[in-house]
């Protein structure tokens, strides 16, 4: 790379490009409703008068920074912001809830910094062979990996394991509504159009995660029960703890890039299956769901991971790594550039090696942005609890319409938000659920459609390499996770 | 006071110019910006193309063409809402094969007769693709492979009753061969699973497949084309190998089926004018999509033929009721 390569990326009008990209990305991915492949499709049209490289930099920072946004709300509220912040409420909320949410929201946003930079790191020096990795995943191969981040049920589930598997269950069921992906026909859509696209992934999971905390909230308010007054803390992380968490956020970010590069999976996946590894590796379990900052920056660091993943298959094979990026190829339709295997070839100098010093660039910019925002962020949760709720509830409105500009829509949510209110006042776990609706599609097609290619053989799943040994992974973890939860609640029952 | 006459007489003046612009307007259509639908999400191949055709419609009809997308129900949910819209012509949209599809298979009631096709765009012919390695090199060696072993074979395609589902459908029927046709979720995923050895074959579009020829990684047996494709002048059709298939995806823009006929000739006129737009033309060249122009009653005429012959092949497959 040579010096005029970096002068080319760093005029004026590129960093003004990249800094507007990140700062709407964290607002967009904050507001639940906006989720970054939203804010990047909205924002296409302006970019037209704006030269090509600048106009990518700018998406692709919005894709950076709206990855962080959606674990400010997740972690503050409860309310995830985008899909890929669903495993960041785990530990994020009760964090906050313990008044550590400004330390919190500076911890994810210093885990999405080290998950974006190890990703672009990957996509820089192994994209080539990266690539060709992807093409050797086909159906059985993406089975595995589906039933693979299913496991992280056991490790979510919370005191019983029967509720839990009851929840994915149901969870699993809730999937099966819409298009049947092999045959084509409408399944329990009841005849209505509403439902032909399946149930709506974002209005679940807000409905899921925000409305029961507001409501057990108004419970109290009405009840004239007089909440704790909220404890508070607005001290920063230390460099210390920083330190101490770097393994975990770059063990996470590989993992989300790794998760990226499959066309298929995106941030949700990747930051469930992080944070799953993450709670199997640590030897100390029992803060994990509890507000344990190893999780969240497991969960945070990887749906970072997945921004430097994603743009490997797009820029090798034209192929977008997930939802984020499938807008971005026709923003660089649009622009004139076609990612695919000619790419390399044709814009090595003017377009490759610029983008990727620009998404080094991002994510310096965003940890930067983020720091200055964290703060004042933080004190939403002082605000009185009337507005609190008040806000939760317009917000969550908001943002379900806002997906299909769908009353339906809106009503689900608040479906949603009472099965989830009877699901945690029965101390039955939320999180299996939503991992549940992430993988089931993914598993359901491609056990079918790996059927279909091995006229009805199962054990081909078996057949290839890769997927025995995710197959055996998941094993692996299933097994620890059981015994592990033994060895966490027998100590607890003791106490 | 002389500031409050001032702001009087100004604000009496602003408000009459107001009124006289709004009467001048009033007689013009469009005097606000048109909503385009797009039944697909906002950066696939027909959202592209359907933004890049209105870029610069405020040069032609004075007002912008913004575009909504309305997604879900593989194409349903937006296309039923632009049948459904109300017929002012301020919403327009785009729509693309599968709407023939929808009542056959009982997904939505809408179907060609709700709309006034304003002009065909767009035509993304079928091809049949295999492997730059693969051992056949000709449309008949690889059915003569087909018939040796029947379902062995397998063809990435879309799901059942989308567009390259049906292709493969009507090659098998064509040919008499037994295909193992694998569902996968449209073009750029079935690309992928013929690059990496998942399957034998596919047979998505010209547009999806071509960079991977240049590149040399995959080659083209066929093209379900009336004439050679431009793009690939040695690729036989194959109606030359004496298979009657032409075949393909198109995308084209329609309004309500109930538009008034003078809003109709506006807008027809005003996109034909984009259509002819020289940027427009470049920018599709470049990025190899196949520009197909058919005013809109003839397109319909067409429609007529192709909806019952859409139908026939998906009753063929088992999928209508």
């Amino acid at each position: 790379m040579s010096f005029e390569i970096l002068a080319s990326v760093a005029t004026l009008s590129n960093l003004t490009a990249m800094l507007a990209g990140v700062m709407l990305g964290i607002v967009g991915g904050a507001l639940p409703g906006l989720t970054a492949t939203m804010v990047i499709a909205l924002l296409v049209p302006f970019t037209f008068s704006m030269a090509p490289l600048a106009a990518l930099l700018m998406l692709c920072g919005i894709h950076a920074g709206a990855n962080y946004g959606g674990a400010i709300t997740a972690i503050l509220l409860r309310t995830p912001g985008t899909p890929a912040a669903a495993a960041t409420v785990l530990d994020g909320y009760p964090m906050a809830q313990k008044g550590q949410g400004r330390r919190a929201v500076e911890l994810a946003l210093y885990a999405s910094g080290i998950g974006g930079l190890a990703s672009v790191l990957v996509m820089i020096f192994l994209s080539p062979v990266v690539s060709n990795v992807a093409l050797m995943f086909g159906p059985s191969e993406y089975f595995a990996i589906g039933v693979f981040g299913l496991t992280a049920i056991v490790g979510v589930a919370g005191r019983s394991l029967l509720k839990a598997l009851v929840a994915a269950a149901i969870g699993l069921t809730l999937t099966l509504v819409g298009l049947d992906p092999v045959t084509g026909y409408p399944r329990f859509t009841f005849g209505s159009m509403d439902l032909l696209g399946g149930v709506p992934f974002l209005a679940a999971l807000i409905g899921l995660f925000a409305l029961p905390e507001a409501f057990r909230r108004s419970a109290r308010m009405i009840g004239q029960l007089r909440e704790e007054a909220p404890h508070f803390d607005n001290s920063h992380t230390s460099l210390r703890e920083i330190g101490e968490l770097t393994p975990e956020a770059v063990k996470s970010g590989l993992i989300g890039s790794a998760v990226g590069v499959l066309p298929g999976a995106g941030g949700d996946v990747a930051a469930f299956i992080a944070y799953n590894e993450a709670r199997r590796s640590a030897k100390d379990k029992s803060q994990f769901g509890k507000g344990d900052p190893r999780g969240l920056v497991a969960a945070e660091s990887a749906n970072n991971g997945i921004t430097g993943g994603a743009m490997v298959p797009l820029l090798t094979l034209g192929v977008p790594g997930d939802a984020v990026t499938a807008v971005l190829i026709g923003a660089f339709t649009i622009h004139g550039i076609r990612p695919g295997p000619l790419l390399f070839e044709t814009h090595l100098e003017t377009l490759i090696y610029p983008l990727f010093l620009g998404l080094i660039a991002i994510n310096i910019l965003m940890l930067v942005c983020g720091f200055l925002f964290s703060g004042p962020v933080a004190q939403i949760v002082r605000l009185p609890r009337s507005f609190i709720i008040g806000g939760v509830i317009v917000l969550s409105v908001i943002g379900a319409y806002s997906m299909q500009f769908s009353m339906f829509d809106v009503f689900l949510m608040l479906g949603f938000g009472a099965l989830g209110y009877f699901f945690e006042e029965n101390d039955y776990p939320l999180s299996p659920i939503v991992l549940a609706i992430i993988l089931g599609p993914m598993v359901e097609t491609n056990l079918r459609r790996g059927l279909a290619m091995h006229q009805g053989d199962a054990l081909a799943f078996l057949s290839s390499p890769i997927s025995l040994t995710i197959f055996a992974l998941a094993a692996v973890t299933v097994w620890f996770s059981v015994r592990s939860r033994k060895a966490t609640f027998a100590t607890t029952s003791n106490a | 006071m002389t500031m409050m006459k001032f702001v009087r007489t100004a604000g009496l003046t602003l408000a009459l110019l107001g009124t006289a612009v709004g009467v001048a307007h009033a007689q013009a259509f469009p005097d606000r910006s048109i909503n385009s639908i797009v039944a697909f999400g906002a950066g696939g191949s027909t959202d592209v193309a359907a933004r890049s055709l209105v870029r610069f419609a405020h040069e032609y009809l004075g007002q912008e063409i913004v575009v909504e997308n309305r997604t879900g129900g593989a194409g349903a949910v937006g296309m039923l809402a632009l049948a459904n819209a109300r017929p002012d012509g301020y919403t327009i949209g785009t729509v693309n094969f599968e709407l023939l599809a929808f009542r056959p298979l009982d997904r939505a009631p809408s179907g060609p007769e709700d709309m006034r096709f304003i002009r065909k765009v767009q035509a993304s012919p079928a091809t049949l693709t295999v492997p730059a390695d693969a051992p056949w090199n000709t449309l008949e060696e690889f059915l003569e492979e087909a018939r040796q072993n029947p379902g062995k074979l397998r063809i990435a395609a879309s799901p059942p009753g989308a567009v390259w589902n049906v292709a493969a459908g009507l090659i098998t029927n064509a040919t008499g061969t037994d295909i193992n046709v694998v569902p996968f979720d449209g073009g750029a995923q079935s690309a992928v699973a013929l690059l990496g050895g998942q399957v034998d074959a596919t047979t998505i579009s010209v547009q999806e497949v071509m960079d991977h020829v240049t590149a040399g990684k995959l080659k083209v047996l066929a093209t379900a084309t009336a004439e050679r494709h431009p793009a690939l002048p040695d690729v036989p059709t194959f109606t030359e190998a004496g298979y009657d298939i032409v075949f393909g995806s198109w995308a084209a823009m329609a309004a309500p089926k109930d538009i008034p006929e003078d809003r109709f000739q506006a807008l027809s006129e005003g996109l034909k004018k984009m259509f002819d737009d020289e940027r427009f033309q470049t920018f599709a060249e470049e990025n190899g999509i196949t520009l197909d122009y058919v005013p809109g009653d003839e397109f319909a005429r067409q429609m007529e033929a192709e909806a019952a012959n859409v139908a026939a092949v998906l009753a063929a497959q088992g999928l209508t009721n």
